[in-house]
């Protein structure tokens, strides 16, 4: 059993505030990622339930009890530290002995657990060289390993996938969700790859400037993004956030963008509702680049009117960037039609859509 | 052609090399030789140079250790025996204070933000010439009791040499990344323990060159020892001064003789750490 429960969590460095009244909660067995971008203060909030940081206000509690006070070596998690810091001098035996060494545990055990965590960490042949022959990729599962070994009921990790080339990064997602489950631990992993957190993650923090912008499951903050924040963090490539403002005629409302055009949202549309209640307020509506699709200019009235600026090929589909009205949007394309260059183009919303108040960044529903 | 090219380069290479060995080399050649040359060879009664010794003799070695030869017609009352052992504890112990203070005060500062002005303050050891302060240390050291004493010496060695030992030891422990200690600490390790088990170790090379500079810059050391001591713990240098007589002049082949066994600790000390001199500063655990 071990949950972690922070509360009104706050670390200040001189003036500035690196994380400000976090509250969170995280179940035991949980794997939650906190992401976001550098500088916003995750990494602080991980250090802080490690013990490296002491918060200047707040509380850190495992399993209801508050440790907040208590020394680093004494609240049993393991720290994968995003730079390895694997002790060099010693051999790659010595790294993953040295957790249970200190604890004082039996040889022949100790013996025994590094077998087990070599094999699995496939690091057997390796046992006994000097750690600093170990490429990258090695060195980051005898990081794991290192930490893992001594069972912790914690298990922090701070970006350790960042250094890995891309295709050794995949193979590492899989393998630690499923070391998570064989080690039934609670797993805190710091982030700022997004998909890294949308493919581990049970949830995702999502924090920004200090401060948590929203708590929940992958799909949760992939579907209904709390803020504009959030919105445009999560998805690649990023959800279009359109400046618009909601105007009311003949007892209909509709978005009204400028030049490009406007939306009328349909009575079933949950769009309709959120533009009710902000009549009259400029706002950002936003729609995810694959809920958008190109139709031929002046085609519906539900279209707005840009131009085609850039293509980009991903693969199977591309990215097509439009342009109008000082308007600058994404739309994924699967490829089946040809586009040019410079070509008027209408884009229609057909899935789901957003929309914030254009001063707070709140979302409107 | 190239190959031509080639060959011509290692040539000029290689002579280029022998002739600037030969250049520093020649101080020392010309001490070893002349430790081995009888007292002719040596003085001015000859008038001419030679190179190597024409009657090569250990007659130099004796007459240092037992205070007379047969080339000789005067004696020594003291040998070198005493002198040599004097040089070998002060400076080695000088070299112990001075590191092993240096390196927990410098783990201090680097790792604890103690200390304030204090490296600065150490530094300002250094700041005048040590003769500058001479005089008032050599009133206190009498005062203590301390003169003429292998402690005495020894203490004051560790004080001049500690802002180098404090200096160097403090620029490499700021290069090892503190993740490396908390990753230790995490794990349950005691502070201590993170020290000798994680840090020192990392920081073998370095520590290495740390002693061997202060023992070098201790054993060579003569201003201090002339001042601060008498007969009992007279050094090496202090000793090879005073190789001269009324009869004679100035002792060369005795000076070369001493001055060759002199040479020999920081040689030694070289070869035996020499892997780590080599080796130099290797953080790899960290991707920058």
């Amino acid at each position: 059993m071990s949950s972690i429960e922070l509360t009104n969590l706050t670390k200040r460095f001189g003036d500035l505030v690196a994380v400000n009244n976090m509250d969170l909660e995280i179940k035991d067995k949980e794997f939650v990622a906190l992401l976001g971008p550098s500088g916003c203060g995750k990494t602080t909030t991980m250090n802080m339930i490690a013990g490296i940081e002491l918060p200047s206000d707040g509380h850190v509690s495992f399993d209801g009890n508050d440790i907040t006070n208590t020394p680093m070596g004494k609240r049993g998690v393991g720290f994968v530290f995003q730079n390895y810091a694997i002790f060099i001098h010693m051999t790659v035996y010595k790294n993953l002995a040295f957790g249970l060494e200190v604890s004082g545990t039996p040889r022949g055990e100790i013996d025994q657990k590094v077998d087990d965590m070599a094999k699995l960490m496939r690091l057997t042949r390796q046992l006994d060289w000097p750690a600093e022959r170990l490429s990258v990729n090695e060195l980051q599962r005898l990081a794991i390993g290192r930490s893992a070994i001594v069972r912790p009921n914690i298990f922090l990790l701070d970006e350790p996938l960042s250094n890995l080339d891309a295709a050794f990064r995949a193979e590492m997602r899989t393998e630690l969700k499923h070391l998570q489950h064989e080690l039934e631990q609670t797993m805190v992993y710091v982030t700022h790859d997004q998909l890294e957190a949308m493919s581990m993650a049970d949830r995702i923090a999502i924090m920004d400037m200090g401060i948590l912008q929203q708590y929940g499951s992958p799909i949760d903050v992939y579907n209904r993004p709390e803020n504009s924040f959030v919105a445009r963090f999560i998805g690649a490539p990023s959800m279009n956030l359109l400046d618009g403002r909601i105007v009311g005629t003949n007892g209909s409302t509709k978005l009204d963008f400028g030049d490009i055009g406007n939306l009328t949202p349909d009575g079933n549309d949950p769009l309709a509702q959120a533009c009710q209640n902000a009549q009259n307020s400029n706002v950002l509506f936003g729609v995810r680049p694959e809920d958008l699709k190109i139709q031929p200019s002046g085609s519906s009235d539900q279209v707005l009117s840009v131009k085609v600026t850039f293509i980009e090929l991903i693969g199977p589909r591309s990215i097509i960037h439009v342009e109008g009205g000082g308007h600058q949007l994404k739309v994924v394309s699967d490829n089946q039609e040809t586009i040019e260059i410079g070509t008027p183009v209408g884009i229609a919303p057909t899935g789901r859509t957003h929309l914030f108040d254009a001063d707070s960044g709140q979302r409107v529903e | 052609m190239m190959a031509g090219n080639r060959i011509s380069f290692e040539v000029m290479r290689y002579t280029f090399i022998i002739a600037a060995l030969a250049i520093f080399l020649i101080p020392i050649v010309w001490m070893t030789t002349l430790a081995f040359k009888p007292v002719a060879e040596w003085t001015t009664a000859i008038s001419e140079i030679t190179w190597l010794p024409k009657n090569p003799t250990l007659g130099n070695f004796e007459f240092i250790f037992t205070g007379q030869t047969d080339e000789l017609i005067i004696t020594m009352p003291n040998t070198a025996t005493m002198p040599i052992i004097a040089s070998l504890v002060i400076a080695s112990l000088g070299t112990l204070i001075a590191v092993v203070v240096g390196t927990l005060g410098a783990y201090g500062v680097s790792r604890f933000q103690v200390g304030n002005n204090l490296p600065l303050s150490v530094l300002q050891l250094r700041l005048f010439p040590p003769m500058a302060v001479m005089i008032p240390v050599m009133m206190m050291w009498s005062y203590l009791a301390l003169v003429d004493t292998f402690w005495g010496l020894s203490l004051i060695y560790g004080i001049v040499t500690l802002p180098f030992s404090f200096w160097l030891m403090k620029t490499f422990f700021d290069e090892v990344p503190r993740e490396i200690e908390e990753a230790a600490l995490v794990e349950g390790c005691s502070q201590w323990r993170v020290f000798y088990r994680v840090t020192l170790p990392m920081v073998k090379a370095p520590l290495a060159t740390t002693v061997l500079f202060v023992f070098i810059l201790n054993w060579s050391d003569y201003v201090i020892a002339l001042l601060l001591t008498r007969k009992d713990w007279v050094t090496i240098p202090v000793y090879m001064n005073s190789l001269n007589s009324a009869m004679t002049g100035e002792m060369y082949g005795s000076k070369a003789a001493i001055g060759l066994i002199a040479a020999i600790p920081p040689v030694v000390l070289g070869i035996i750490i020499q892997k780590h001199l080599v080796r130099g500063l290797t953080f790899g655990a960290l991707k920058q």
